[in-house]
C-alpha cells in the first residue's frame, strides 16, 4: 500500500481502501444460526441431509397414497440431479429423461434377465444412466440452446432404440417380479433421496462445487486459475446423470409393468426441471421444496381438471420468471438473493413500527446503496 | 549470464486466419520486471495467451525455467508456477474470499488458510470485503482482487495483462505501488503488458512490440533514453517518458 495520502484529490480517490463510517469490517461467520462457527457448519450440513427425509417418512400417516409419494420422491431426486447440472454448471438438460429412462431399463433387464436383488438393480440403474453419460459427455462441448437440443435428440434416440428391440422387450413391455412391496418402495426412494440431498450439500460445501460456480461465471479464468474445467464438468454431468439413473430405477421397480414411453416421457424432463428451477436451483432444499409443492399441486388439480392445470401451471411459470427469478428459496436466506420489490417491501414491513410512530430515518431506496436495508451486506452466495 | 525464467523464440501465433505475432523474442530473467509495451492490437495480449496456453502456438518455442512449455496443457502451466491476471478477471458471482479460494485451487486447505491470512494482512481491503460478492468492487478493487488471485499461490511468474486499464491516473499510481510492494515481498518476476506511461516506474525492463513483431528491447535505462521511440509509443512530448517521475497533470 502506498504511504499517507499527500494531497485531497489522494485522498478522495483513496477513500474506497479506508474504513469509512459505512463500511463493515466482515469477520468469519463466528456463529451460524446462533451457534458457535464450528457446531453451526456442520449443523448446516447436516440439517437438509437428515430433516427431509424424517419429514417425508411420516408423510405416509398423513396421506397414504404411496403410489403418489414415492412418485412425488422420484421427482425430488430429479429435480435435485437438474439442479447438480444446471444450477452448477449453467447446462440445461432438455433430454434429462434419457439418462431416467436408461437408469430404468438398466433395472429392469438386469432383474429380467439375472434376477439380481433390488438393491443391485439400483445399482445397475445408476451404472447404465452414468454409463449414457459417458457415452453422451462430448455433448458438453455444446452450450446453451445446442446443449439442451442436442441432449433432447440423444434422449429421443435412446428411447426409439429402446422402444423398438426385441432384447428390451420393446414390444411386449417390461413386467417385473414385486420386489419391493409399496412400503419398502417409498422408503428406498427416500434413502435414494438422502443420497442426492447429500450430494447436493457435498457439491456446496466443497472446493469442487466452487470450482464449478467459477466455471459458471467464467470458464477461461477458471481454467487460468488452474481449474481443470471439462473434468470438472464432467464430473457434476456424471453425478446428475446417475442420481438420474436411481430415480428411474426405483420408478421401474415400484412400476413393474411399462412400456418405453413411460419412463422416457418428455413432460418428465420439463417437471424436473420446473420442479428445480421453481424451487432454486444453486440451494439445496429448493428443489425438494419445488417438487413437494409443485407434485402436490399436480396431485389435486392434475388428475381432476387436468386443463386448468396446465393454466395454473402456466400462471404459475410466467409469475415465477417475473418475480421470482430466483425459485422460492429467494423468499428466505441471504437478503441479497430476494429480487429488489421484495426486499423493498420487507424493509418497510421490518420498520413498521417506527415509521408509523415517526421515528424512524428516511429509508434509502434499495439501489442507493450495496448494503440491504437490514444491514447486512447483500449479494451473498446464498444458499 | 543464467538462463531466463521464461524464454520465446521465433514465436508466431494469431487468431483463425489472421497471425498476429510475427517471429517474437523475449527473454525474461528470474526477478526482473518486464514491461511489454505497444498499442493497440499490437499483439500484447496474445503474447501472454500464448505463453499461459489460451491460444495454441503457430511456430517457435517457449521455454519456463529450463523446460519446454508450449505443448503442455494450460493447467500444467499453472501448475509449473506460472500466474496470469487477465484484465478483469474475476468471478463476479463468487464473494471476494471465494474468488481466493478459487485462485488457491490445488493447495492444501492448510496452505490456503494460511495463504488466505497472509492476503488479509497484505490487503486490508478485501479482507472488509471478504463477503461482498466481486461484482459489487469498485474497478480499483476488483484489480486488487485480481492480482490477489494470482498471488496466492505464490507463483515465480505473473502476467498481467493491462493491471492500469480503466483506472483513474491517481489510482494506477497506486497500483503501481502496490505492484512494487508485492514484487518486493514475494521476489515474483512479472511480465506485464501495458500502455500507461506510469508502470515506467516499476519495470527493469521494457519489450515492445510494434504490429506483432519485436520493436525495441533492453533494460529501462535504454529506453528512457531513446526518447523518439518512447514518445512515439506513448504519443507524449519526450520530455514526460524521460523524467523519472512523471508529473501530475491536473
Amino acid at each position: 500500500m502506498p504511504d499517507q495520502p499527500t494531497s485531497p484529490t489522494e485522498e478522495r480517490f483513496n477513500h474506497e481502501n479506508k474504513v469509512g463510517p459505512h463500511t463493515r469490517i466482515a469477520r468469519g461467520p463466528t456463529r451460524v444460526w446462533g451457534l458457535p462457527s464450528r457446531w453451526g457448519r456442520w449443523i448446516r450440513r447436516l440439517a437438509p441431509i437428515v430433516l427431509a427425509p424424517t419429514l417425508l417418512g411420516f408423510a405416509p400417516h398423513l396421506y397414504n397414497n404411496l403410489s403418489f409419494l414415492t412418485t412425488m420422491v422420484v421427482y425430488v431426486v430429479l429435480a435435485e440431479g437438474v439442479n447438480v447440472l444446471y444450477g452448477y454448471t449453467g447446462y440445461l438438460p432438455f433430454g434429462y429423461v434419457g439418462f431416467f429412462g436408461a437408469g430404468a431399463y438398466g433395472a429392469a433387464l438386469s432383474i429380467s434377465y439375472w434376477h439380481v436383488s433390488g438393491f443391485a438393480a439400483l445399482a445397475i440403474g445408476g451404472l447404465a444412466a452414468a454409463l449414457i453419460g459417458l457415452v453422451l459427455s462430448p455433448l458438453l462441448r455444446l452450450s446453451g440452446a445446442y446443449f439442451a437440443l442436442a441432449t433432447l435428440a440423444a434422449s429421443q434416440v435412446i428411447y426409439y432404440i429402446v422402444a423398438n428391440e426385441p432384447w428390451t422387450y420393446g414390444e411386449s413391455g417390461t413386467s417385473l417380479p414385486e420386489i419391493f412391496n409399496a412400503n419398502q418402495a417409498y422408503f428406498v426412494a427416500l434413502g435414494i433421496m438422502t443420497l442426492a440431498i447429500a450430494v447436493t450439500v457435498f457439491i456446496r460445501e466443497s472446493h469442487f462445487g466452487l470450482s464449478l460456480r467459477a466455471i459458471r461465471s467464467d470458464p477461461v479464468s477458471a481454467a487460468m486459475a488452474g481449474i481443470n474445467v471439462v473434468k470438472a464438468r464432467t464430473l457434476a454431468w456424471f453425478i446428475s446423470a446417475a442420481l438420474a439413473g436411481l430415480a428411474g430405477a426405483i420408478w421401474a421397480i415400484m412400476t413393474a409393468a411399462f412400456y418405453a414411453e413411460s419412463p422416457f416421457d418428455l413432460t418428465i424432463s420439463v417437471y424436473a426441471i420446473v420442479f428445480a428451477l421453481f424451487g432454486g436451483v444453486r440451494t439445496v432444499l429448493g428443489p425438494v421444496v419445488g417438487a413437494v409443492v409443485l407434485y402436490t399441486l399436480y396431485q389435486y388439480i392434475g388428475i381432476s381438471n387436468p386443463q386448468y392445470f396446465e393454466l395454473v401451471y402456466g400462471v404459475l411459470i410466467i409469475l415465477l420468471v417475473l418475480f421470482l427469478p430466483g425459485g422460492l428459496s429467494s423468499l428466505i436466506g441471504h437478503s441479497g438473493n430476494r429480487p429488489r420489490w421484495l426486499r423493498f417491501v420487507t424493509s418497510r414491513v421490518n420498520r413498521a413500527p417506527e415509521l408509523l410512530s415517526g421515528t424512524g430515518q428516511p429509508i434509502p431506496h434499495p439501489r442507493a446503496s450495496n448494503q440491504d436495508l437490514g444491514g447486512r451486506e447483500n449479494g451473498r452466495d446464498g444458499y | 549470464m543464467t538462463t531466463p525464467l521464461l524464454e520465446l523464440r521465433n514465436v508466431d501465433a494469431g487468431y483463425g486466419t489472421t497471425q498476429v505475432l510475427w517471429d517474437v523474442h523475449l527473454e525474461v530473467g528470474e526477478g526482473s520486471t518486464v514491461a511489454l509495451l505497444g498499442t493497440n492490437g499490437a499483439g500484447k495480449s496474445t503474447l501472454l495467451r500464448v505463453v499461459v496456453g489460451l491460444l495454441p502456438l503457430w511456430g517457435g518455442e517457449i521455454h519456463f525455467d529450463g523446460k519446454r512449455i508450449d505443448r503442455w496443457d494450460p493447467n500444467d502451466r499453472i501448475g509449473a508456477s506460472i500466474s496470469y491476471m487477465s484484465e478483469m478477471g474475476v468471478f463476479s458471482q463468487l464473494n471476494v474470499e471465494d474468488n481466493l479460494r478459487v485462485g488457491g485451487t490445488g493447495l492444501s486447505s492448510r496452505d490456503l488458510r494460511a495463504a488466505l491470512k497472509e492476503t488479509w494482512e497484505e490487503f486490508p481491503m478485501l479482507a472488509q470485503r471478504r463477503h461482498a460478492p466481486a461484482g459489487s468492487l469498485s474497478g480499483g478493487q476488483r484489480k486488487q482482487l485480481g492480482l490477489a488471485k494470482a498471488l496466492i499461490r505464490q507463483p515465480r511468474l505473473i502476467l498481467m495483462d493491462e493491471p492500469s486499464s480503466g483506472l483513474s491516473p491517481i489510482l494506477v499510481k497506486e497500483m503501481v505501488g502496490i505492484l512494487a510492494a508485492i514484487r518486493d515481498r514475494h521476489q515474483v518476476t512479472i511480465l506485464l503488458a501495458e500502455q500507461n506511461v506510469k508502470v515506467l516506474d516499476l519495470a527493469n525492463e521494457v519489450a515492445i512490440l510494434h504490429g506483432g513483431r519485436n520493436g525495441f528491447t533492453g533494460p529501462i535505462e535504454g529506453f528512457r533514453a531513446q526518447t523518439d521511440v518512447a514518445a512515439q509509443f506513448f504519443g507524449l512530448p519526450s520530455a514526460e517518458v524521460k523524467a523519472e517521475e512523471p508529473s501530475e497533470k491536473h
